[in-house]
């Protein structure tokens, strides 16, 4: 993947960390003006060659750093994948060669950016478990593109504990700054 | 060899491939609902004007509807303040009698709402809609007026398509913007413009269209011609409150122009605190129709504003400043837009315009050649 210098200060990588119940998230970029008008331009619009943009130059620390890990995507539902031909975290992740697990599958198809703050807390309601998949003794990396609340990967980590992996990380590509 | 049904785009680069099957790249940011056809003409139609054109928009106008009886597509070169928007206005009569389905598009949004309002009172017995960003629920009307950005929408659609300020950004320069124009297009077009260069007009010549040239105001008055007045650093705050004191005390409503919108939200804090009665507009700005339109009832006496309000606004006895007019955004054709802003009403059709800077740049310079030009064209007046 190759980007021209003016594209490749745009995406300026910060790699924020911060915990959440214990667990050690990664934030690739600040959810800036571009960040959203590329993720816009991939998810909303479908523009699969974008996707091997967001991780380029900084593929081979993921790798390194992410050995013998198994990459997990926090799950979209299957209609809007259906309508896009493809799911965009997967994408994303595909160009680092780390195995992919679907464990995860979501019954509803609202989008988590319409609903209010009340409703977005009962995410973990439309979450569910893939039976066919066995995590246990396994490195898991859950990823998802935009994190704005957190309660979307609380719930995918609450699960995902519960089905006993060796170690759990959470990497996301961009991450909604805190307003307060 | 891939080409785009939308967008007419051959260019490898911009082409992608999804799971084999390759996809345009260029135009994937427009998606949306397309427009249906209108099926509700009414074949009929009122003009409603309180004033008369003058001699020469009436002679023009006449031009411009012989034209397009032709078939010929139209170009309008026009001075700002022309009086641009009613020469088409018997055109645009013309064809909702026929029964032809109208387009008016415009590169910038907030000249869409001010052309709407405008046609909405000119043709009170029309349907008459307008799309833009935003507001895209009712997509058909005997009259569209419509950003250049949704003509997507209107795929071979329009049989008259008025494109003003076509040497705007985004518009200008946008080779796909220009081919979604011909692509709505069925009939004919007309382009309107304050600025066209001579190469675009031996361009359109080559093409056997109309081509009008109007070098005179519609109250005959001369363009007012811009002062430059060299400052450096902070000294150009002082004279811009000096000088906003002045208007203010003479109850004259003043644009400032400011480059950045950074620059605008600074400039506006610091000059509030010493002029009363200031507001900021910049494209950011959520609620600026409802500033701009407090400006126009007086609530505000001046307006800092970037280059949102650089064109379609007519305000009565505006005053300009062009705060840092050496910077790079100012192109000859932006300033004299700028310019063409002030004395646009037959009763106050004399107003300032100050380029204030801190050096004289090239720019500067050709805005004033183009607009003293433009005025010795004019007969004498007594």
């Amino acid at each position: 993947m190759f980007l021209c210098h003016r594209c490749q200060e745009q995406f300026l990588a910060l790699f924020e960390k911060t915990k959440i119940d214990g667990v050690t998230i990664r934030a690739i970029y600040d959810y800036n003006e571009f960040m959203q008008s590329n993720i816009y331009k991939l998810k909303g619009c479908g523009d699969i060659e974008l996707a091997p943009c967001f991780l380029n130059y900084h593929l081979p620390w993921i790798k390194l750093h992410y050995r013998n890990y198994y990459v997990v995507p926090v799950p979209s539902h299957a209609s809007r994948d259906d309508q896009r031909g493809f799911n965009q975290v997967e994408e994303i992740f595909r160009c680092s060669k780390i195995p992919i697990i679907k464990a995860l599958f979501k019954t509803s198809d609202r989008k988590q950016s319409d609903l209010s703050e009340e409703e977005r807390k009962k995410v973990s309601e439309t979450i569910r478990w893939n039976e066919a998949v066995d995590i246990t003794d396994k490195k898991i990396l859950l990823v998802d593109d935009v994190m704005t609340t957190g309660y979307t990967i609380r719930a995918c980590i609450k699960m995902i504990k519960d089905h006993l992996p060796k170690s759990l990380e959470v990497l996301v590509v961009s991450r909604v700054a805190d307003k307060g | 060899m891939y080409k785009c049904s939308r967008c007419g785009n051959e260019d490898v680069r911009f082409v992608g491939y999804k799971k084999g099957e390759p996809y345009c790249r260029r135009c994937i940011g427009f998606q949306g609902a397309n427009a249906q056809e209108n099926k509700q003409r009414t074949h009929q139609s009122k003009l409603v004007l309180n004033y008369d054109l003058s001699p020469e928009q009436q002679e023009a106008s006449k031009r411009i509807s012989n034209a397009i009886r032709d078939r010929r597509n139209v170009l309008i070169n026009a001075v700002c303040g022309a009086g641009k928007t009613e020469l088409v206005f018997d055109v645009i009569k013309e064809a909702l009698i026929q029964g032809r389905q109208v387009g008016f598009a415009i590169p910038r949004r907030d000249v869409v709402i001010e052309i709407y309002k405008r046609l909405k009172s000119v043709f009170p017995r029309n349907k008459i809609v307008a799309v833009y960003g935003g507001n895209n629920e009712d997509l058909q009307g005997e009259v569209v007026v419509l950003t250049a950005h949704q003509l997507y929408r209107y795929d071979k659609y329009f049989d008259l398509l008025i494109m003003d300020e076509t040497d705007a950004f985004p518009f200008h320069g946008d080779a796909l913007l220009e081919e979604m124009f011909k692509r709505s297009c069925k009939g004919n077009s007309i382009m309107m413009s304050a600025t066209l260069t001579d190469k675009q007009i031996k361009k359109f010549e080559a093409t056997g269209g109309e081509l009008i040239t109007i070098e005179k105001r519609y109250h005959g008055h001369p363009l007012p011609v811009p002062d430059i007045v060299l400052m450096l650093g902070i000294l150009k705050h002082f004279f811009l409150i000096r000088k906003l004191r002045s208007f203010v005390a003479q109850n004259k409503p003043v644009f400032v122009f400011v480059p950045t919108i950074g620059k605008c939200e600074d400039l506006s804090s610091f000059v509030t605190k010493w002029v009363r009665g200031g507001n900021h507009v910049h494209s950011k700005r959520e609620n600026r129709q409802q500033i701009i339109e407090d400006f126009r009832r007086g609530k505000y006496k001046y307006l800092v504003t970037t280059a949102v309000l650089e064109r379609g606004v007519t305000v009565k006895n505006l005053q300009v400043i062009v705060f840092e007019s050496d910077h790079k955004i100012y192109s000859t054709s932006t300033l004299v837009q700028i310019a063409g802003r002030v004395g646009r009403k037959k009763d106050a059709p004399k107003g300032e315009v100050i380029f204030l800077s801190d050096k004289k740049t090239s720019n500067m310079e050709g805005a004033l050649c183009e607009i003293r030009a433009k005025n010795k064209n004019l007969p004498p007046m007594l």
